[in-house]
């Protein structure tokens, strides 16, 4: 007996909580379904009241036999077995069967009733509508056939390929489209396994899960592009679209895929996104300041160049007002600026060219203004715009203007001094025109002068043929005639009649000498100069050969040095050794140890020629008559000659156009220079 | 009319003297033919005129001819001489006191055979006509045709 003991209470709390979950159930569910059925919610509601009960009942008797069993103290049956407080259970047992009592006759009969009737209308209703029903479904059914059969057509004729497939792979329609476009028959492709074969060389997936989802869904889904392999084996691209479709009557969910050839599509978007590499290319390689600006005015791209010519970057003009206000600081300026860019905005949509390219000074980031011509170009759906920077071009014409300007200036300037000097020249012309008629009158009078020289030369050409002949004649009878006189009667004559004869011939000879070297000294003096290129090394070894017979008695020693070549007459140039070096010798005859040099001294622009001796020597204050014809320095006994030779040397030293002077100290030695 | 060995043509006659002597003194001519004038000596050299008679091949051996002669000139002279093939070959020595140097120019032109200057010197003059006289007279060999 303590089993059942303990068994009763734990059936009444068991009961009490299933009642309590029974409860909430329902009254969560008439929460729920508020406005759905009022007739359920009266069934709800009765319900929760008698669930209530048994649920308060459990718990109540369910404590009372707990306290019985002795698991929990025995107070509580005995508070809980006072008859008052049983009461409450019963109590509550009886309210809630009143309250449901209540509820049944207020609320359900009624609604039954009224539900009766309702749904007796309602009944009606259904009945006349199901018959209406029937022949619209009748005439329905037809047009749903037509219509059935329209919309097959339509599958079939869609330009889109359109698939019809079971979930189990079995195709049940290919439009034509499908069919013409991937060139298989519907033979060839009536599974799915078979389609994805050909059509992707590839096996079939399971494709019963994908169904699923589809029906899960429960609208369409696209699958994406897929590259399909054709009979003929050409490559085409489908957009892939699948929706699931109703069940077939077997059960057999159906799908219906279409697809979207987007071939040419995928082509052209290729050939786009080339074209688009070309454009950005294109653009990039354009050396200009560049700037890409859309059609509302927001600065797409600037190039490198830009930055570069003007300083600014995209972040500083991001709009094409920014780039006004920035570029244009001077509002009147901007102003024409703004209006050039909306006349260009207007009219170039009816025409489509590009606008009148104008110059702007554009003020850069640097604060720097460079002068720019600007382009635009509406493209598709950007304006292209270029700069190009002429700003050196510009000063290079406003230098050029300047440079001009200055020029015609100084070209002015010019022409008056030209002209003042043309004035000057013509007046120096005029006198020299004056000049030259003096000249030619001079010239004319040289000419007649020169005549009458060359006649006057001619003259005493003859005159001296005619003095040496004529006058050594005589002479030479005299001499010739003394000396006869003397071999023939000298045995008779005493001492003075021979000295006489002897002073006769003495004299003559005398003449002769004198006769001789005057005509040599004029015929110097006349003749032109033959200048040729001397040594006159060669010309002194000539004259040291001529005067061997002179000094082959004696002890002298005549040194000729090397002497550079000059030009001069040789004829004369001989003359001048000769009697130089005569000299010397003659001067040296009472020397001891005579010496003769001959050489020349090189100085810095010109060569002076020497005759030096060691003879006897003379007075240096006598050096300045030494050159006039017939003066001598001593006297006929001491030394012999006639005087004249000096003064041809000099005569012929001044036909070269050189010079000649001495250095003499008396008994040391003489020194005759000069220059040719 | 006999052809002297030597022809001498010479107005001068101091120098006629003096060449004579100086001649003489060398013993070298002894057929002399002096002729003072320019026109004689071309009429004697061509035998003509008033030597007509001599016989013009029979040429002397020399010819001394001085340049400065009245009515023609020494020069003309020699041109006379030097061109004639008769008178061409007779060798001729010019003397004279012109050392011009034109004189000189046209004489050896001509083809004189020798040029010699008369020195004032008087013993110069002497043995310059002896050497003269030796040589033409007894050294040269004439063509004798």
């Amino acid at each position: 007996m303590d089993f059942f003991k303990i068994l009763t209470p734990i059936i009444y709390w068991l009961s009490a909580i299933i009642w309590t979950y029974i409860f909430v159930f329902y009254i969560r569910k008439l929460n729920s379904s508020k406005a759905v059925d009022s007739f359920l919610r009266i069934l709800l509601i009765i319900l929760a009241i008698d669930a209530f009960r048994t649920l308060f009942e459990s718990f109540y008797f369910g404590a009372w036999f707990t306290s019985l069993s002795g698991i929990i103290p025995i107070d509580i049956y005995d508070f809980l077995a006072q008859p008052q407080i049983v009461f409450i259970p019963k109590f509550i047992t009886l309210i809630t069967s009143i309250l449901v009592l209540f509820i049944i006759i207020k609320k359900w009969l009624p609604k039954e009733t009224s539900r009766i009737e309702t749904f007796n209308s309602l009944v009606e209703e259904k009945t006349k509508r199901i018959e209406a029903d029937k022949e619209k479904y009748k005439s329905e059914a037809k047009s749903s056939n037509e219509i059935a059969e329209h919309y097959r057509k339509v599958t079939l004729n869609s330009p889109f390929p359109i698939m019809i497939h079971t979930e189990d792979g079995e195709v049940l329609l290919l439009n034509n489209s499908w069919k013409e476009i991937t060139g298989y028959s519907f033979e060839e492709i009536n599974t799915i396994s078979k389609w994805t074969e050909k059509a992707y060389g590839k096996k079939s997936q399971n494709i019963k899960e994908y169904i699923d989802k589809l029906y899960q869904i429960d609208k369409s889904v696209r699958e994406g592009e897929f590259t399909i392999t054709t009979k003929s084996g050409n490559k085409v691209i489908w957009d892939f679209s699948s929706a699931p479709l109703d069940r077939l009557s077997d059960g057999r969910r159906m799908v219906i895929s279409t697809a979207m050839d987007v071939t040419d599509k995928k082509l052209a978007e290729e050939k786009n996104i080339i074209s688009e590499i070309r454009y950005g290319n294109l653009i990039k390689s354009i050396p200009l300041p560049l700037v890409l600006i859309d059609k509302i005015g927001n600065v797409n791209y600037v190039n490198n160049y830009f930055t570069e010519t003007f300083g600014y970057t995209i972040e500083d003009i991001p709009s094409i007002n920014k780039w006004f206000t920035t570029a244009y600081p001077d509002p009147e300026y901007r102003k024409l600026v703004l209006e050039n860019w909306n006349y260009y905005m207007k009219n170039s949509h009816f025409n489509k060219e590009s606008s009148k390219t104008l110059e702007f000074d554009i003020k850069c980031k640097s604060g720097e203004l460079r002068t720019v011509i600007i382009s635009r170009e509406i493209g598709e759906d950007e304006i292209i715009v270029t700069f190009v920077d002429i700003t050196d071009r510009k000063k290079a014409e406003q230098e050029i203007i300047n440079l001009n300007a200055n020029l015609e200036k100084s070209v002015e300037d010019r022409t008056r001094e030209l002209d003042k000097k043309a004035l000057r020249l013509g007046k120096s012309q005029q006198a020299l025109t004056y000049l030259l008629e003096d000249v030619n009158d001079i010239k004319k009078q040289l000419q007649t002068s020169n005549i009458k020289l060359v006649e006057v030369n001619k003259e005493l050409e003859a005159f001296s043929y005619s003095v040496s002949h004529d006058l050594k004649a005589p002479l030479r009878a005299v001499i010739g005639f003394s000396q006869i006189l003397n071999e023939d009667y000298a045995p008779l004559l005493g001492d003075d009649p021979k000295r006489y004869i002897g002073l006769i011939k003495d004299n003559a000879e005398n003449m002769g000498v004198l006769i001789n070297d005057l005509l040599n000294f004029s015929r110097m003096g006349r003749t032109k100069l033959q200048k040729s290129k001397l040594d006159l090394k060669v010309i002194a070894q000539r004259v040291k050969g001529e005067l061997l017979l002179d000094i082959k008695d004696r002890n002298i020693h005549i040194d000729i040095l090397e002497m550079n070549m000059v030009k001069a007459d040789e004829n004369l140039v001989y003359h001048v050794m000769l009697n130089l070096m005569s000299n010397a010798v003659k001067f040296t005859s009472k020397t001891k140890d005579a010496l003769v040099e001959v050489g020349s001294i090189n100085k810095e622009n010109e060569i002076i020629y020497y005759v030096k001796d060691n003879g006897v020597g003379f007075n240096m204050k006598y050096a300045g008559r030494i050159f006039d014809v017939f003066q001598r320095l001593h006297t006929a006994e001491e030394f012999p000659g006639t005087g004249i030779g000096l003064s041809l040397v000099q005569r012929i030293i001044h036909k070269h156009e050189g010079r000649i002077w001495v250095e003499s100290e008396l008994n040391v030695g003489t020194t005759f220079f000069f220059t040719l | 009319m006999e052809t002297k060995e030597l022809l001498y043509i010479e107005d001068n006659l101091n120098d006629i003297e003096l060449t004579l002597r100086a001649l003489k003194k060398h013993n070298v001519a002894n057929s002399i033919q002096i002729i003072k004038d320019g026109e004689e000596a071309l009429e004697y050299i061509f035998a003509k005129g008033r030597y007509a008679e001599r016989n013009i091949k029979d040429k002397p051996k020399v010819i001394l001819l001085d340049l400065k002669l009245p009515k023609v000139g020494g020069l003309e002279i020699l041109k006379e001489l030097k061109t004639d093939e008769r008178t061409k070959t007779i060798p001729v020595v010019v003397l004279t006191s012109s050392r011009e140097e034109k004189d000189m120019i046209e004489s050896y032109d001509l083809g004189v055979n020798s040029y010699v200057v008369k020195p004032i010197n008087f013993d110069s003059f002497s043995e310059a006509v002896a050497a003269l006289g030796l040589f033409w007279l007894l050294v040269n060999e004439p063509l004798q045709k």
